[in-house]
This record gives C-alpha cells, structure tokens and sequence, in this order.
C-alpha cells in the first residue's frame, strides 16, 4: 500500500500535530490548501499533485467526512453546496471521525475559488461511484459538467480532466454512454479552442471509447485522424490512445500499424493495470497471428494473465499447427469468451493463415505432392477440393506465403529447392528492423524526460536553489508514482 | 393524415406501379421528386424531432429510400447506390426505437457488404460487419456476403463463382457478376505466378471461358 506509506510520511512535515493518526477530513484540508497554493501561484503542478493525494484517500471517504468537508470548504448558501450534500447519502454511521464536529463549527470558510469547488464536485463524484449509487453519480456528474463549461482557467484543467473521465465512467456504468456523445464533443470543442491539452487528451480518449463501445469505427477514425495531435501529457491517457488507436487499426486490416500501437500500448501500462495489459495482450496476440506471425510461449505465461489468455493460448496453438479442424473446435470451445472480448469477427479472419501455415508446413516437407493430398491435409470440406485445394495454392504462390509451382496436367505442387538464406539479403532486413527498433526505444526515453521548469536559468540565489532541490525531489517522487496511479 | 404525407404516399404508389413495371426512367423521375418532398419530414434524420406523424413518416421514409437502393442496382449505378445507402442508413441504426425493423433489412446490408466486396474496399467491408450484432450473422443475406469475403481471402474463386447459384436474393445477381470479374482477373494473376506451363484447354477452364477465341480476347486484352 503505497498510498498509506506516502501519508504516513506527509503528516509530520504537515500543520497537524504529531502523535495522532491524521483524519481523512485533515488529509482533505490538507489538499485544500495544496490547491489553494497552486491556484493562486498557477502552478498546475501541485494541483496535479492535490489530486493524486486525493485517489490515495479514496478507499477511506465516508458520506460524513465528505459532508463535514464540504461545510468547511463551501460556502453554505452557495448552489454548489446546496446540490451536492443533496446527492450524499444521509449518514450511514458515525465511527471514523472524531473531530468532525468540531471542524463544523470552525465557521463558514472564506470566499470559494472555482479550482475548489470543482475539487468538491470530483471528490464527491468519485464516492458515490465507489458507493455503486450510479444514478446520483450521473446528476453529480451532469452538474459538474454544466458548472465547469462556466469557468476558464488553467489551474481548473487537471481537476477537470479527472471530472470528465468519471462523468464518462458513471454513464457507462449505467449502459447511456450514447447519451453524452454530444456533450463530450462540444467538450472537447472547448478544450481544443482553450488550449487544454489535458483535457483535450483525455475527452479524445473518452470519445473513442464512447464510439467503440457501440462498434462505430468509422466515426472513431474520423474523429481520430481530425482531432489535434501533440506530445502526450499523461502516460495513462497515451495508453489508452495507442489501445483504442490498435483497435481501430485492426479492424480496418492495417495490422502492421495496429500491432506496433497494441505492443506499445501493453508496455507503456504500469504494473498495477493489469486488466488493461490483458486486453492490450489478446488483441495484440490476434493482431499478430493475422499478420502470420506466432507470438511466443513467454508472452501466455506473463504473470497474473495466464488464466485470461488460455483461450488465446490454444487459439494461436491451432494457427502454429496450420490445422483447420483443430482452429474450428477452439474456435466453437471459447466462442462465448471471444464474442464477449468482441473478437469474433478477428477469430473468423483467422481462418485464412490457418490454411496458409498448413500449407507452408506442407511445402518444406514435400518436395511434391499431389493437390488431392494437399486439400486432406488441409481437410477442406468442400464438395471440390482439388480444384479449391488448387486456387488456394495458386494464391498462396503468388503472395509468395510457399515457393512453388504447380503442374495442372498432373495435379501435383512442386516446391522449389529453398536455397540459404544467408546467401539473401533476408539476415540483413532483419537486423535493420532490430536496430530500428532500438534507436526508436532510445529516442523515445530520451525524448520522455522531463526537467523541472526553470532549470535552464543560470546562477541562482540560495533561496532558489533550496527551492529547486525541493521541487527536483517532488518530481523524481512524482515520476516513481506516476506508474501507480490510477486506472 | 396531414397533405403533405398524403401526397408523398400517392407519389410512392406511382412509383411502385412503375417499379413493377420496370419502368426505370420513370421511377427515376418520380424518385428525385420524392427526395424533395421527404425534406419538408420534421421527424426524419437528422433533426428527429417528435411530431403525431413522426412513425407514419420514417416508415415511408425508409421504405422509398428501401426502394431507391434496390432501383439503383437494377439501374446499375453504383454512386447512386453509395448514396441511398448511406441516406437509409441512420434508418437502420437510430430509429430502432420509433418503428419496427424492416423486413428489407439484412438483404440491403448484405447488399451493401457486397458491393464494398466488389469495390474491393475490405477495410470498410470489415467496420460495417463489425456494426451487426452477433444474431445478423446467422441471416443468409448477412452470411452470403461474410463466406464470400472469406473464399476470396483465401483463394476458393471456385466457391466464390458457385455462390451466385445460391444467391438469398435476385438482386445480389448484379454484384455477383461484377465479382465473377474480379475473381477472373485474380486467377489469371495468380496463374501467372503458380503454372510454368498451362495447356489452352486447362487455361480455358480455369478461366470460365467457353471458347478459345474469347480466351485468346481475354489474353490480348491483358
């Protein structure tokens, strides 16, 4: 529990006095005034820092904290405050906080910043979704939406891209992500014309989504190939892109593009993603068996995934074989996985290579054989399969999958002798793709790293430098969490 | 029933007489005038908006650009085709709620599905397939086209010929034999490459051809 450490370790540099256990309401305080920091300094850092905080507490939020919490930061007659004490749950019990009362009667807090309220919005957004009360989750959620379309400022735009994210979740939990297509357009219009590419990121994200859900690649692509590129902000939100990016990729046949996202994809995912990583690992397994390739044994025995990819497993066994009867009964096997995994219609594509490595197999082993024992090897059940069998091979030919000739006047396949492949230029196209792949892994590490803002400004005071230390530390911490958090 | 709708139901009566009849230039004629009517329709894509007559309207709607799609196979114009197909589209996809299903349904999918086939358009053929649920593909107009697609992919040009024997419906014959023409130009590129050697009698029987002088065009012409 990374989240309980890192508390422990913020208390005692904090105002609380030492020796109690902090409460969530003071660990809330605390954000609070992290983001009052960084809306009056504008520096979205510490607010991006307020609402990691904020996920680390989200497993401790209780109805009473929040609404002890929202007496303390809004103002009591204000319309914020009104609807979302409205939308919690009236007190389930009364065990964590003991010094909720007493921070009730702390007063009235000071005028409300827009950066806290929408603060208040997302925390109770994320309760009431953890609580699987969904349906106050889409008015908390609505209602956040329609305040924040007021308000114009770039401290808001890290708290905001959160707010979308759950807004999109909440509908989705409830089955009507098609009724907030329009909103997330006019949304994502917004972000675009601000300037916020956080939001941009993440609102792209949460349309592509929305679309794929419902199947709607073409509109997704559209929208994807038109929406505003830059260099990706949140690693998460990348993930996520390249994931949905592969998917679109898939379905329209440009494999060799969709296996580099979906690759990519599983191996930007932090650790802890793991449903994503299975995702991310089934569709590129797919993706690469169109493409003729057989993943290896290690990528079935990851850790954690095993169990979810067996269907996968025995599916690319099949495809190794070249067995079309063996690829039809795991076809049938998993049919229920695959059509709920929404691969159906990739497995049925398949088809096609599980022929083609059949009859690789069959041309390295036979120098000559006869089409009528080509079309039992490959147990074609069609009323005429030597002149399928023949159509098929004469295909396979010409796409260069064997290297062979066929004699129609005797019925039989002639393979050609294979000659060394080193003697060919094949062992150099090889490394090239290697190396290519290395300095692109190098270009983009070297391209991912981040330097604090200022960090160019020669010679500073004292001050400054301590105050840099500080910050260099904050961000290496930051980095370390990155990986943890959220998904 | 208000005017309007009653003079658009009277223009499709005329149009479908004609349609029987065979009559394309005037079903052509009376179609265009038709167009024009259905955009004085509130209630059709894409404004929706809910008036008395909304379902009476989207049935008819639905129905004449049903039959706009079937006129223009029959006419053979396949821009035509792309056009009424993607007008009748939202018919399918977004009025679910509003009208029952058509009958006509899964036939101009399927049809449609052919004719990115024979477009040899394959990426779109595969996102509108991914549009169907899982119970469309048990349709034969549905399963007609995705089995074509894949005899094509792997090279069966034989059962991709005999499909046109079992076609679900009389107007996928056009599209069929649009592909025959495909498929013969891909045998002869796949002969090319696989045969060292083919006798005219083999080359005439691979390629469908019954005589030797229409192999001998074919060859020229190539």
């Amino acid at each position: 529990m990374t989240a309980d450490v890192e508390m422990e370790v913020q208390a005692p540099s904090s105002s609380v006095p030492s020796a109690t256990v902090p409460s969530t309401l003071q660990h809330l305080k605390e954000i609070v005034s992290l983001i009052e920091t960084g809306a009056q300094g504008k520096e979205v850092r510490r607010i991006v820092r307020a609402v990691r905080l904020t996920m680390m507490l989200r497993r401790k939020l209780r109805a009473s904290v929040l609404s002890a919490f929202l007496g303390h930061v809004l103002p009591s007659g204000s319309e914020a405050f009104a609807k979302l004490s409205s939308l919690l749950p009236k007190d389930d019990e009364h065990d964590m906080d003991v010094d909720t009362a007493a921070s009730v009667v702390q007063g009235p807090a000071k005028h409300c910043i827009p950066e806290l309220e929408i603060f208040c919005y997302l925390i109770v957004l994320i309760y009431l979704i953890d609580q699987k009360r969904y349906n106050e989750a889409k008015a908390c959620s609505s209602a956040s939406i329609a305040r924040l379309r007021n308000i114009n400022r770039r401290t808001v735009d890290v708290i905001a891209s959160r707010l979308y994210f759950y807004y999109s979740f909440s509908y989705e939990l409830t089955n009507s992500l098609a009724e907030i297509r329009g909103t997330l357009l006019a949304l994502h219009r917004m972000a675009t014309l601000r300037r916020d590419e956080l939001g941009q990121e993440t609102l792209l994200n949460l349309l592509l989504r929305n679309y794929l859900h419902y199947n709607l690649y073409d509109q997704a692509e559209k929208l994807r190939s038109k929406a505003p590129r830059f260099e990706a902000h949140s690693n998460q939100q990348f993930c996520r892109y390249l994931f949905y990016l592969g998917k679109i990729r898939t379905i329209q046949l440009e494999y060799t593009d969709a296996k580099e996202s979906l690759l990519q994809a599983a191996r930007k995912a932090p650790v802890a993603a793991r449903g994503f990583q299975i995702q991310c690992n089934k569709w590129a397994v797919i993706v690469r068996l169109l493409l003729g390739e057989i993943p290896e044994r290690t990528v079935f025995m990851q850790k954690g995934m095993k169990k979810a990819l067996t269907p996968y497993f025995e599916l690319t066994n099949a495809v190794r074989i070249g067995d079309l009867e063996l690829f039809k009964i795991v076809a049938d096997k998993f049919s229920g996985t695959f059509s709920s995994d929404r691969t159906h219609n990739l497995i049925v594509r398949l088809r096609h290579n599980v022929i083609r490595t059949g009859l690789r197999n069959i041309s390295i082993s036979y120098s000559r054989i006869s089409l009528a024992d080509v079309a039992r090897k490959l147990r074609l059940d069609s009323p005429n399969p030597v002149a399928d069998a023949e159509s098929i091979v004469a295909k396979a030919i010409r796409d260069g999958a064997i290297d062979a000739t066929i004699d129609h006047a005797n019925g039989w396949v002639v393979s050609k002798e294979t000659g060394d492949v080193y003697s060919t230029n094949e062992p150099q196209i090889a490394f090239n793709s290697r190396i290519a792949f290395c300095l692109n892994m190098h270009n983009e590490a070297v391209r991912a790293l981040r330097f604090p803002p200022n960090s160019n400004k020669e010679k500073e005071s004292e001050e400054t430098r301590r105050e840099r230390q500080q910050q260099e530390q904050e961000l290496a911490k930051h980095i370390a969490e990155e990986d943890d958090d959220d998904f | 029933m208000d005017l309007k709708l009653e003079e658009v139901t009277q223009l499709f009566e005329r149009f479908k007489s004609a349609f029987v009849r065979n009559d394309f230039g005037a079903c052509t004629d009376v179609l265009s005038h038709l167009k024009v009517l259905l955009t004085k329709f509130p209630s059709l894509p894409p404004s929706y908006q809910e008036t008395p007559n909304a379902v009476q309207e989207l049935t008819i709607a639905r129905d004449i650009y049903e039959h706009a799609v079937v006129l223009s196979v029959k006419t053979e114009d396949q821009d035509a085709f792309e056009r009424d197909f993607f007008q009748l589209k939202p018919f399918y996809t977004d009025t679910c709620g509003i009208i029952p299903p058509s009958p006509q349904e899964y036939p101009i999918l399927g049809l449609n599905l052919l004719r990115l086939l024979v477009q040899n358009r394959i990426a779109e053929f595969h996102t509108e397939l991914e549009l169907l649920p899982q119970s469309a593909l048990e349709n034969p107009c549905i399963k007609h086209a995705v089995e074509l697609e894949q005899s094509f992919m792997e090279g069966a040009y034989n059962r991709v010929l005999s499909a046109r024997q079992t076609v679900p419906h009389d107007t996928y014959v056009y599209f069929l034999d649009l592909l025959a023409k495909t498929v013969r130009d891909e045998i002869a590129g796949c002969s090319e490459k696989a045969y060292d050697y083919l006798s005219i009698n083999d080359a005439k029987k691979i390629l469908m051809f019954s005589t030797d002088q229409e192999l001998s065009e074919y060859i020229t012409e190539v």
